[in-house]
């Protein structure tokens, strides 16, 4: 298996006039968790459909596992673990009869199936349905049919796993299992691309995270943290001046919020010293500074804010 | 071939597992059809009749395989699992195309039993009857590959049917087109038929492995 499982590499694409990635780049690790993160419409699922070949780039490189996947080879997709929107099963026949056809399209035997489920899934309804049950899956709960899009994605540990939204309507439960289920993919070398809104769940799976905005990707969370901006505030007024001394010192443009100055610093030791400093000159009453709690909602925040240069 | 069999084993087992009113609403669709040979002689008026009967039954199974699956946003699943898409795409042919002979099959088969309780037999021993079960098959080839391009093409995939109906009438007026101009035999409307049946099945194919496999429809 290829050290770099997923590369995207100066992706172009738009539907129509309106751009939806423009010059986007990057590269996954076999074994990683990789989490994206992104406000709606801003091209997750555009991008997983792309690591698909379900969509194909207007310009640019995706290579999964060393294939292109708009060659739309069925070895490709044998390696892939699959959720997306629709849980794919037909209503009409029942969660085994499911599993079964999708095990045979990636050429595993039935007591393969059966091992995997006493193994992994001996605990939930899924056991239950694979061992005589009648129920059609139309009749299965949202959360249920969620659990059994799980249970196909990660039949036969495939090599690389493409999750969006995976944990829409689970409960507490079904997200344990969720989440042990990626531990024991990724501890297999798995590489899994985790595309959600849940922020504290992103955070605490990934090991890398990556935001889609202004049509690329920016890395949040890398391995590499002490490259990254940190975001840090001041408690002071809302003056204009004291802002633009702010984004004179650390160079990026704060945002007012809550009484208190909002900024990302790349090296705080050195920049924070020259930013009280500044403040105090120029009249500031400081009332209090400290670094942001330091979680993926604030990282996000931040990076939205220095892109748009809010002020009050 | 595997990925052939298998999207027929899941299309047979959907099907199997539906309703039991679906499966009353196709024995009454056959019970009515089947008295078409009393009123139409099995000539080519009745033949062409039976070319109809293939359009209704073929989109309303075109619509459950492709447009269904697309709707659902199943499709999507179904090409990321490890099946090739003309598997896929041929799976699912075939499956609309053996349905509808079923049912065609089920109707003719019908159909004589009414001919011979009504001492009509003799009908059944003429070239008519071989050309309209002929004109049913291939109609029901083009009808099942136009279903599969269509439910890609249209936005609004459920209209098959008459788009279908469209497309055998386009077939049909060729052919008098041709058999106006010069004096050609009744079956090169079954070639007609076949060839348009290829031509959509190559659109279907095309279409298949491109993007709009995954368009919005409006539902």
């Amino acid at each position: 298996m290829p050290n770099t499982v997923i590369e995207v590499k100066n992706l172009f694409k738009s539907f129509g006039k309106h751009l939806i990635f423009d010059n986007a780049s990057v590269t996954i690790e076999a074994g990683r968790v990789f989490g994206l993160v992104g406000l709606n419409g801003s091209g997750k699922t555009t991008l997983i459909r792309m690591l698909l070949g379900l969509l194909r780039p207007d310009q640019g490189n995706v290579s999964v596992l060393g294939f292109d996947p708009w060659q739309h080879k069925a070895e490709y997709f044998r390696q892939l673990g699959v959720i997306l929107d629709s849980d794919g099963f037909a209503g009409n026949m029942t969660v085994a009869q499911n599993l079964k056809i999708f095990a045979e399209a990636k050429r595993m035997a039935w007591r393969q199936v059966e091992e995997y489920i006493d193994e992994f899934w001996h605990d939930t309804f899924i056991a239950g349905e694979i061992r005589g049950g009648r129920k059609k899956v139309k009749l299965l709960s949202r959360g249920q049919k969620m659990q059994c899009g799980i249970c196909r994605a990660f039949l036969s540990w495939p090599a690389a796993y493409f999750l969006d939204e995976p944990m829409v309507a689970l409960d507490v439960d079904a997200s344990e299992h969720f989440y042990r289920l990626v531990r024991r993919a990724q501890s297999k070398g798995g590489t899994i691309f985790i595309s959600s809104h849940q922020l504290q769940a992103i955070e605490e799976l990934c090991d890398a995270v990556g935001m889609l905005h202004n049509r690329c990707i920016t890395i949040l969370k890398s391995g590499a943290e002490a490259a990254l901006p940190r975001p840090w505030f001041v408690r002071c007024g809302a003056e204009e001046k004291f802002g633009t001394i702010i984004e004179s010192i650390c160079g990026f443009p704060p945002g007012y919020e809550n009484g208190s100055w909002h900024f990302s610093v790349l090296q705080p030791e050195a920049t924070i010293p020259k930013i009280v400093s500044g403040l105090v000159a120029a009249g500031c009453g400081i009332g209090e500074v400290g670094p942001e709690t330091d979680n993926l909602k604030n990282r996000m925040r931040t990076h939205y804010r220095d892109a748009k240069g809010n002020r009050p | 071939m595997k990925d052939i069999l298998l999207i027929l084993k899941k299309e047979w087992r959907s099907f199997a597992g539906s309703e039991k009113g679906v499966f009353t609403v196709y024995g009454i669709l056959v019970f009515v059809w089947s008295f078409l040979p009393l009123y139409n002689d099995l000539a080519f008026g009745g033949a062409v009749w039976w070319l109809f009967f293939s359009v209704i039954v073929s989109g309303n199974f075109a619509n459950t395989v492709f447009v269904s699956e697309r709707m659902s946003g199943s499709m999507e699943i179904l090409l990321t699992s490890g099946f090739s898409r003309t598997g896929v795409l041929m799976g699912k042919i075939i499956f609309v195309m053996l349905m509808s002979l079923v049912i065609g099959g089920l109707c003719f088969g019908l159909s004589f039993v009414w001919v011979a309780l009504t001492g009509r037999l003799h009908l059944y021993a003429t070239q008519p009857m071989l050309f309209g079960a002929l004109l049913y098959c291939t109609g029901t080839f083009m009808n099942a590959a136009a279903g599969a391009w269509m439910s890609i093409r249209l936005s609004s995939p459920r209209l098959i049917p008459f788009v279908n109906l469209l497309f055998v009438g386009l077939v049909f007026g060729v052919y008098y087109a041709v058999r106006s101009a010069v004096p050609v035999p009744v079956w090169l409307l079954v070639l007609f038929l076949a060839v348009a049946g290829i031509l959509f099945l190559l659109l279907a194919q095309k279409d298949f492995n491109g993007e709009k496999i995954i368009a919005p429809l409006d539902v």
